[in-house]
């Protein structure tokens, strides 16, 4: 057992590649030394490693196949249209029998234990994470329900499977039929109901905020980030090291978090999208353009915590607790 | 003296039940008998938020959060036995920290559990117990667990009883044979 925490990644080879909408592609990778895979909770991701010699991508994503199988692993890439090389790669290069390396499963986006009904909301590829968790929750008889968007059902990935298998659980909104997925369904909820949501920026802050309006307490509401948000304009400045006394320079192309290890700090990161909260640091001084779905409002308001791995100074610099 | 349990905050009592309230869209209200009239201010300060307050007995506490919706806060008043009852079944329901104010008046004194035997002790008053189980002296700590709803009781080495046989003894005695 104590092997099994000890390791950090594991070899696996891509087993099956199925088309399972328009723009997805959904891979099973089983180990290599034909043993199990190992376990996780639902809602769990690994980091997959890829690539040639010269360029080696990692890249996260949400395990989508049941939590109780432990034969292989299943994960499904949208091929996106900005793609910085990832998903490019595993729609057009990864073939059946390539070996590749992935870590231990990571999770950032449990099941709460305690909830009275689970409320599930997801744009397009951002269903993934909540697939093991339904199924966990049909298996313990518990009450949950799902909204999801996508341009239509032809885009929309596992929309047969879903429709199948969670009947009258599932609701979707496809845009090419004019039908829009909107936060007004957070209201008249029951008390103890606890909000899973994950998809694109605009709409992971559109539900957060009104999540919040309308009385979630914060540790109802769960939100899982897979990219990171776009913000605003990506300006120079300066941070200032408390601790250290020392200056680093954030060019405009860089993260603060990239910049800070390129400076020999030492940072922990995990998502790197401003979702888990890992890459906290404290603000001593100035202004925090906060583009994270981790702090709350509030929390934002009163600037004293910033995600290095996607925020930036609103101004030309920032004092942290580092 | 009136004590909150939860819906912590770093300022006064009166900012923080503001804070608390603000994020209310209606109040659920329990108070134990004979408690009333210390949570006026709470009432009067729901009234100023204009929050539409109910007020339910215990009997009639299961049957309203049944239908209770998000956004609902509820706020209890008593002593520590009647409070901690009522959060047993509040939490059953899936009910957070963040929704609950609990007020608790009179002396609360926790169960403590054995660090030696793990045997949960009756509340007893005072620094140190004789754990009734295994007969170990305990230092009674502050160091609580909502799960157990009971404090831990660390074991007194020998070398120590020295310097704690000038402390007051607790009133407990120990069980025959130990």
């Amino acid at each position: 057992m104590i092997l099994v925490f000890l390791a950090r990644s594991c070899m696996v080879e891509v087993a099956d590649i199925e088309q399972i909408a328009e723009s997805v592609k959904r891979f099973t990778l089983v180990p290599v030394d034909a043993g199990t895979v190992l376990p996780f909770h639902p809602g769990a991701h690994v980091e997959t490693c890829i690539g040639t010699r010269n360029v080696v991508l990692r890249r996260h994503y949400s395990l989508c196949s049941d939590a109780d199988e432990t034969r292989f692993y299943q994960i499904a890439v949208s091929k996106s249209k900005t793609s910085r090389g990832g998903s490019r790669y595993w729609h057009e290069q990864v073939i059946v029998g390539q070996r590749l390396e992935v870590s231990v499963p990571v999770n950032h986006l449990s099941l709460s234990r305690t909830a009275r009904h689970h409320l599930f909301v997801a744009g397009g590829i951002g269903i993934t994470p909540f697939i093991s968790m339904m199924l966990a929750l049909r298996r313990q008889g518990q009450s949950f329900e799902l909204h999801m968007a996508a341009k239509s059902a032809l885009a929309c990935p596992f929309y047969d499977w879903l429709s199948g298998t969670f009947p009258g659980q599932v609701h979707f909104y496809f845009s090419t039929e004019g039908c829009r997925l909107t936060p007004n369904l957070l209201q008249d909820q029951l008390l103890g109901t606890h909000l899973y949501v994950c998809g694109p920026p605009g709409m992971m802050k559109e539900f957060r905020d009104c999540a919040r309006a309308i009385g979630y307490p914060k540790q109802s509401v769960h939100m899982e980030a897979f990219t990171a948000s776009q913000g605003g304009d990506n300006h120079p400045f300066r941070a200032f090291l408390e601790k250290q006394g020392r200056w680093v320079d954030v060019p405009g192309h860089q993260t603060l978090l990239a910049a800070l290890r390129e400076a020999d700090v030492n940072v922990p990161s995990s998502c790197e999208v401003g979702g888990c909260g890992t890459c906290m640091v404290g603000v001593i001084d100035g202004d925090v353009d906060h583009r994270d779905f981790y702090l709350t409002g509030e929390e934002q308001a009163q600037g004293r915590e910033i995600l290095c791995c996607v925020s930036r100074a609103k101004k030309d610099r920032l004092v942290l607790d580092l | 003296m009136m004590r909150n349990r939860t819906a912590a905050g770093g300022g006064t009592r009166k900012d923080n039940l503001w804070a608390f309230l603000q994020c209310a869209h209606s109040l659920l209200f329990l108070c134990q008998d004979g408690q009333q009239e210390s949570c006026s201010a709470v009432l009067q300060m729901a009234s100023d938020l204009q929050i539409a307050v109910r007020t339910v007995t215990v009997e009639e506490l299961k049957n309203e959060l049944g239908s209770a919706k998000i956004g609902t806060r509820l706020y209890v008043c008593g002593d520590y036995q009647f409070v901690r009852g009522l959060e047993n079944v509040l939490f059953s329901f899936g009910i957070t920290n963040e929704e609950l104010w609990s007020d608790v008046t009179g002396a609360t004194v926790h169960p403590v559990l054995c660090a030696g035997c793990y045997h949960r002790n009756d509340p007893v008053a005072g620094s140190y117990i004789h754990c009734e189980m295994c007969g170990r002296m305990l230092e009674v700590s502050n160091h609580y667990s909502k799960k157990l709803d009971a404090v831990m009781g660390y074991i007194v080495l020998p070398e120590q009883l020295v310097f704690k046989s000038e402390e007051p003894q607790p009133s407990r005695t120990t069980p025959e044979g130990r």
